[in-house]
């Protein structure tokens, strides 16, 4: 799955603090779903600096379903 | 661990010492390896330092009950956290309930808050440990601004534990905010945030749990999930590299109390601390300390000129002493001058020493960890009885 992941376009999930990141993170993890922490870049939030998880944009429905389910606040999908 | 043979430390509920060899290993290796900034940087170092702090928040989540990593806010020290807890959820005109074993960790926050017209009042424990006299006394304290509860789960000077998870049932059904300080039974004593109903656990790393100084918690409870800012006021404001563009501080836990940088070392130090209590077991730890208790009681107890204080305690982690004709400082100094270290005074208890009726001077305190033994115990009381009978 990690090699698909290099080769596909990657898409971001903006998260409220760098911690829901880490939980982001190891949730889609047990999930199956291959994903790591991003910094964002200045400008690409409205709030200022925060963090995302980088993943496959091809999972990036099914792991935002999954983030809600398990009460990740997340503000916006960065494709 | 450092070189301990020529001293006998049993003042671990002050501080634990020494710490795990793997404690200062994984603390050298945070400084030397993972030294970056956590939760501020897209680094490799500061992901790495973010990573060891989430995983201190998962260790300390799995040992208190907790299934959500996001609601441990780290502090420096338990203290903190309890000013953290009581000074967030308190609102003005609230009544608090504090036990008659507290620490000055929460006398002295609740005292203070009289200023803005928070009030409190004294429930008694009792040396008989029943849970219903405890209860009866709660409810004789309660007035109809009572809005929390703060509680240790055991006494820092003598084997009193409190009734926790009876005291937890009764804030649930009176609607009170309860806040336990685990400073002495984090470690020790089994704790689950969930099952005893409490809204927040405060505890230090660096005493049952072997972490160093400058690390400690408060676990919130998992209501407190999501956007806290109706419920939580912030009592310290700062950067904490989220939402930056933003003059408020974030909504959710616990970047909301996390302002300024984190103690990587320190919290990388306890996170191993408390896998080496995980390891050891509880059970294992307490029965150990309990075992070095009875036997210390059982030989002062039968000793002349000594008065051991709650002496029908069977199970902790310390013991409180006085001796007819010296003071308790008097006997710290003669036992530190022999290798010895232990505690003497109020322990920063004045409630608690007056509840047991220690008197002037205090009483000598004598506190255990895992890395104790039966000789050490022996050892100390001969020179005890050296320094009173020769």
């Amino acid at each position: 799955m990690k090699a698909d992941f290099q080769n596909a376009k990657s898409c971001i999930i903006a998260l409220s603090s760098v911690t829901y990141a880490m939980k982001a993170e190891r949730l889609l993890s047990d999930a199956g779903i291959a994903a790591f922490i991003v910094k964002l870049e200045a400008g690409q939030t409205r709030s200022g600096c925060a963090y995302g998880i980088s993943l496959s944009c091809g999972h990036a429905s099914a792991a935002v379903q999954h983030l809600s389910k398990h009460g990740i606040p997340y503000s916006e999908v960065l494709r | 661990m450092s070189n301990r043979t020529d001293l006998i430390y049993f003042d671990n509920a002050a501080t634990t010492w020494p710490k795990p060899a793997v404690v200062v290993e994984e603390m050298m290796r945070a400084v030397n390896e993972y030294g970056g900034n956590p939760g501020r940087s897209g680094h490799r170092l500061s992901i790495r330092a973010t990573e060891e702090i989430y995983s201190c928040r998962e260790a300390i989540c799995r040992l208190f009950g907790s299934e959500h990593p996001e609601n441990v806010v780290f502090t420096c020290s338990d203290t903190m956290a309890l000013n953290l807890a009581i000074k967030a959820l308190v609102k003005c005109g609230y009544h608090i309930l504090i036990s008659n074993m507290e620490h000055n960790s929460v006398v002295r926050p609740v005292s203070a808050l009289e200023q803005i017209g928070v009030s409190y009042s004294i429930f008694n424990v009792f040396p008989d440990g029943s849970e219903a006299r405890v209860l009866a006394s709660m409810k004789e304290a309660l007035k109809p601004e009572t809005r929390m509860v703060i509680a240790s789960h055991r006494s820092n000077i003598c084997g009193m534990t409190l009734p926790i998870e009876a005291m937890g049932r009764f804030c649930r059904e009176h609607g009170l905010i309860f806040i336990v300080d685990a400073a002495q039974s984090a470690g020790v004593l089994p704790l689950d945030i969930e099952r005893i109903g409490a809204d927040v656990i405060c505890a230090p790393g660096h005493k049952g749990l072997y972490g160093p100084q400058g690390s400690g918690f408060a676990l919130f409870s998992a209501k407190y999930t999501g956007n806290v800012s109706e419920l939580l006021d912030t009592y310290v404001e700062g950067g904490n590299g989220v939402d930056s563009l933003d003059p408020m501080m974030p909504r959710y836990l616990p970047e909301r109390y996390e302002a300024g940088t984190l103690a990587t070392p320190c919290i990388a130090g306890m996170r191993r601390g408390i896998e080496f209590v995980c390891e050891r077991g509880l059970e294992e730890i307490e029965s150990c300390e309990s075992a070095l208790y009875r036997r210390l009681r059982d030989l002062l107890c039968n000793t002349r000129r000594i008065k051991v204080y709650l002496p029908q305690a069977e199970r902790s982690s310390v013991l409180l002493f006085n001796a007819a004709g010296c003071t308790a400082g008097e006997l710290a100094g003669a036992l530190d001058r022999r290798g010895i270290c232990v505690r003497s005074g109020f322990h920063c208890s004045p409630l608690a020493h007056r509840a047991l009726g220690t008197g002037t001077d205090g009483a000598l305190r004598v506190s255990f960890s895992a890395f104790n033994s039966v000789q050490e115990v022996d050892m100390f009381y001969r020179a005890l009885r050296e320094i009173l009978f020769k």
